[in-house]
């Protein structure tokens, strides 16, 4: 059983804890919440009693993202793109496993002809439930050209910096199209992005996700030596 | 103590006899100052009753008792003018312990004692005592003397316990809640009106008329076999309509009056097998307690509930006996009843304290079950609820539901809809309402991390060791509404108004027919007030009820099959010369 006078913490309502009573001052002028009272008024009045109900600024708790997701928004989310974050880096990726791996930049010339490897913009996005995840767009090759796949997708992520958007693939197209919310900007949600830097993104994504070194796990099965 | 910003503080008691819907018949007071040790003890039980109390109730002085209410109900039948501040240490201790695991939902003054570890009166003892103040006069002097000394041994031990629960009592709010105590007992005083010739005339038939309610009603379900209601024959009736049905972990139905009650509001076809089964439940009418003056009076219990709502016995009180019931409510010849409720109450306690803009706008439009509606595309912006009738409804059960924490799976049952289409609208409200969903979750998270919630005006709820997340997300809506109807109880009350009792949302008063406009407007500004003590400022819509004598109360979920009754218990009495019944 609770103990019945361990108040724990206390917002901003007046609750004295003090069991023994010696020191406590019980005069009511003293034990207003919000608002002095004016001489002659009803010290018991309502309007000098209320008490905040902000919960969230009470609350001393705060979401906690241990692992952030590196994957193609599916065709069910809508999403917004970080109007700032984004990253180019090489990444390696498993389709079949659904799994993508950050590469360290020295090892990056050493699997310059993996075709599984190659250079991404890694753009930081968020659900309207206010999930986060990192969108992997493979970029054009060194030769400047796009597969028009990739194109579409990042000319949407592009879009989705300033409105909501919900991707989906067009194959009679061939390229991705989306769906935009065309309210004004300040008519629609505003996305609610974790309170993280972007190196902070970047950790929760790739910790256990990062080819660091050529004897890698991944890489020797690439190769057959597993 | 000397602390106390007051000059005087009386400890004191009463004792009384109180029959079932009757105003309490007064024996005896005892009063102690607690600072001088100064106590009065006063007989008055068939003695010239003084014109006011015998101590000090004025604005410098505190008058304390436990579970005042009572003794508030003898001021008022003594006709003295109520203390101006009073500490109710029932209430008090329920706010100390509200919600924790191990106390009493309704702690007694022997209770209260052993917790602090106060000694107190053998519970045998106390039992004969309070048996012999109950019994009535004459007295003989030493009776007198006796029930004397055991009201005294009450305030000695309510004198210690005051001193014990000082310190924890958060004193400016407590004495809020002590003025509602006293709104309580002008409550109580007052009573409901009740047609008690057609409440006798009812229960004389009472056994015959079932039978034929069973036949009338029962022909639509086809689910009683005698007077007995047959699950079996209820499931076939559910899968003939397609009704899906709350089961329990066993598979079977669950048939409790909740799941009734809920699942009425889907399927209005319900209705009348609901208030069948009310009935039958009814061994005996007039079980309800009224006075010899016509009226309904029961315990209102103020702070009865986790939410500090009052939580009157519901056999014992009108409003919670079934729908049907009400009907017997009517006003004496030339007075009228106004039952006045807050429209949309918890909706927009929920809009206001979260701030959430979408939220005040549509319940400032005055029909926030279509602005959501409109919000998400399900109605056109140019529809209303008369053309759009079953998208609103689909949206208010939505909106009920999320108050009280339903889950998809629950919304589906109540829409009949795949689980996807509940999920859907849920999803959706939580993005149209974000603001409002923050606040929700922080409270509820506020909770769990830091062992407590608290209304506007103090009213908390600790958290148990196997909390409900769902309940601590109701309670800053329930508990602020529950706040919020103290307050205009309050404020209807210091106007002169006859209040006559408080129901969930909603107020009934009572005047003369010529003045019931005027005590309306009152009692509507007395609400106003209270929303915007509770609100920052925002004042609630409320709707209005009359009715004028000799027109009955009616429920809709009940009127009709009420009128069946009384068509059927005429149609029976007609029949034969009726012999008087003398119902007292």
């Amino acid at each position: 059983m609770h103990d019945l006078y361990d108040h724990g913490p206390q917002g901003d309502a007046f609750e004295p804890n003090n069991a023994s009573g010696d020191s406590i001052d019980l005069d009511p002028a003293k034990l207003e919440a919000d608002k002095p009272k004016p001489t002659g008024h009803d010290p018991f009045d309502p309007k000098y009693l209320g008490l905040g109900q902000d919960f969230a600024a009470f609350s001393p708790v705060k979401p906690k993202w241990d692992i952030i997701k590196v994957e193609k928004p599916s065709k069910a989310r809508v999403f917004r793109v970080h109007p700032t974050f984004a990253l180019k880096t090489f990444l390696l990726t498993l389709k079949d496993e659904n799994e993508t791996y950050m590469v360290l930049p020295e090892l990056r010339a050493a699997l310059a002809n993996e075709s599984l490897c190659g250079i991404h913009a890694l753009f930081p996005c968020v659900t309207k439930a206010g999930t986060p995840f990192l969108w992997p767009i493979r970029t054009a090759d060194p030769d400047g050209k796009w597969n028009v796949w990739h194109e579409s997708a990042f000319q949407i992520a592009q879009s989705a910096k300033v409105r909501w958007a919900r991707m989906q693939s067009n194959r009679d197209a061939g390229h991705y199209v989306a769906g935009f919310d065309v309210r004004p900007p300040d008519q629609q949600q505003p996305p609610t992005w974790p309170d993280l830097p972007f190196s902070e993104w970047l950790r929760l994504a790739f910790q256990g996700y990062t080819i660091d070194s050529l004897t890698h796990p991944v890489l020797r099965r690439l190769r057959l030596e597993d | 103590m000397e602390r106390l910003s007051f000059k005087e503080v009386w400890c004191a008691d009463f004792e009384f006899g109180a029959d079932d819907g009757e105003r309490p018949v007064v024996r005896c007071l005892v009063a102690t100052e607690v600072r001088t040790g100064r106590t009065i003890r006063q007989w008055l039980d068939r003695v010239p009753v003084p014109a006011a109390a015998p101590f000090n109730t004025g604005p410098d002085a505190l008058f304390v008792s436990f579970f005042a209410s009572a003794e508030m109900g003898c001021f008022r039948v003594l006709d003295w003018l109520m203390p101006a501040h009073v500490l109710d240490l029932y209430a008090e201790f329920k706010w100390l312990s509200c919600g924790r695991d191990g106390f009493p939902g309704k702690p007694c003054l022997l209770y209260a004692l052993d917790h602090f570890g106060l000694p107190s009166m053998d519970a045998t003892d106390k039992t004969d005592m309070r048996n012999l103040a109950l019994r009535g006069g004459p007295y003989t002097a030493d009776e007198q003397a006796a029930i004397l000394d055991y009201c005294e041994s009450d305030v000695v031990a309510l004198v210690a316990l005051l001193s014990k629960m000082l310190p924890h009592v958060d004193m400016p709010r407590a004495i809020l809640r002590g003025r509602f105590v006293k709104a309580v007992a002008e409550m109580e005083y007052n009573g409901i009106p009740i047609d008690v010739p057609i409440l006798a005339r009812l229960d004389e038939h009472w056994e015959s008329l079932q039978l034929d309610m069973v036949r009338a009603v029962d022909a639509d379900y086809g689910v009683y076999d005698g007077i007995h209601f047959r699950t079996e024959r209820f499931a076939r009736w559910l899968a003939r309509r397609h009704i899906p049905w709350p089961r329990l972990i066993s598979g079977d139905l669950e048939l409790t009056d909740e799941v009734f009650k809920e699942m009425v509001v889907s399927y209005p076809a319900l209705a009348p097998l609901v208030q069948l089964r009310q009935m039958m439940d009814i061994l005996r009418l007039a079980d309800l307690p009224v006075g010899r003056d016509g009226r309904n009076r029961c315990l209102l219990s103020p702070f009865g509930t986790i939410t500090g709502r009052c939580a009157p016995s519901t056999s014992g009180f009108i409003f919670g006996r079934a729908a049907w019931m009400r009907s017997l409510i009517r006003p004496e010849e030339g007075q009228a009843l106004a039952y006045i409720d807050w429209s949309s109450q918890e909706y927009g306690i929920g809009a206001v304290l979260s701030g959430d803009p979408e939220m005040i706008a549509d319940y400032e439009r005055g029909d926030p079950y279509l602005g959501f509606a409109k919000r998400i595309g399900m109605v056109p912006q140019e529809g209303t609820k008369h053309t759009h009738r079953p998208e609103r409804d689909v949206v208010k059960q939505l909106i009920l539901g999320t108050q009280y924490g339903m889950g998809e799976q629950s919304l589906a049952v109540r829409f009949n809809k795949p689980v996807v289409y509940a999920r859907d609208l849920l999803r959706l409200h939580r993005q149209t309402y974000r603001k409002f969903w923050e606040w929700s979750d922080a409270a509820v998270n506020l909770a769990l991390f830091t062992g407590r919630l608290w209304t506007r005006f103090g009213w908390q709820v600790w958290t148990k060791a196997d909390p409900n997340p769902r309940s601590l997300a109701n309670f800053p809506c329930q508990a602020n509404g529950a706040e919020m109807l103290r307050l205009a109880a309050v404020n209807v009350v210091n106007s002169g108004t006859m209040l006559n009792t408080t129901i969930h949302d909603a107020l009934l008063i009572e005047a003369p027919a010529r003045d019931i406009d005027a005590a309306i407007a009152i009692a509507q500004d007395g609400m106003g007030r209270a929303s915007e003590a509770v609100l920052s400022g925002l004042r609630l819509h409320t709707d209005t009820k009359i009715v004028v004598a000799p027109n009955r109360y009616r429920d809709d979920r009940g009127a009709e099959f009420f009128d069946e009754m009384v068509r059927r218990l005429d149609a029976r009495t007609a029949a034969r010369p009726r012999r008087t019944v003398i119902y007292w």
